[in-house]
């Protein structure tokens, strides 16, 4: 991982067209403030995890559906 | 064409089916292409089946029959992936987490699949906060729950 220091109002270029400045730093808290394309999506981190771990369970659960459609059946 | 399925077997599709992702799903970075399958008159529930890998699918069921007053509003952004012009044009899907017992099932209210239904673009849209992930399904797997 890239680690590079930042203060308060500076900012981060990556690629062409996506670019992180720090907003403002408060306490153990950072508002970062990110221009990105449109396509480009942007998630808090652990909200992301959870819809790809829910994903996941989904695709994985789908095996129970034979049962359940005998079970609406009858 | 013909393409294999989790639980259909092998089966033939249209192309004019085929429903394109214009973004990543999460969890699943190479699948792409999806077909929307019925499991029969009456159940709730589709299979939302990944024509690049048979073994990514998901059970699918429209969350209005949840929530009635389920509503969320689509970033420009998303809309402009999805070249998105009116309401009419869209349809949402959500995901369905089997769970044994079966009223302990759960659909995924925060991350619906919306989907333009002309050129059949897709995408899962990340809601923050306002709806759970789980949310219980219960009636819907029961017999005539609808």
């Amino acid at each position: 991982m890239l680690v590079l220091k930042r203060k308060n109002g500076e900012a981060i270029q990556i690629g062409d067209d996506i670019e992180l400045t720090i907003l403002a730093i408060e306490g153990d808290q950072v508002k970062l403030g990110i221009r990105a394309p449109r396509q480009v999506d942007i998630h808090r981190k652990e909200v992301y995890l959870a819809i790809q771990e829910e994903n996941t369970e989904a695709s994985r659960s789908t095996g129970l559906i034979g049962q359940l459609l005998k079970q609406q059946e009858k | 064409m013909q393409i294999e399925t989790d639980f259909f077997g092998t089966i033939t599709i249209e192309p004019s089916e085929i429903i394109t992702f214009a973004s990543e799903l999460p969890g699943f970075p190479d699948a792409k292409q999806f077909v929307l399958l019925p499991f029969g008159e009456g159940v709730p529930f589709w299979s939302f089946q990944s024509i690049d890998q048979p073994e990514c699918a998901f059970i699918v069921t429209n969350p209005f029959w949840i929530d009635p007053d389920y509503v969320f509003e689509l970033t420009d952004s998303a809309k402009e992936q999805l070249s998105i012009e009116e309401t009419a044009q869209v349809a949402v899907y959500t995901t369905v987490t089997l769970r044994e017992p079966f009223q302990e099932s759960t659909t995924n209210l925060r991350a619906p699949f919306v989907m333009e239904t002309k050129q059949r673009l897709a995408k899962q849209i990340i809601l923050e906060d306002t709806y759970p992930n789980r949310q219980k399904i219960g009636s819907l797997t029961e017999v005539g729950g609808r």
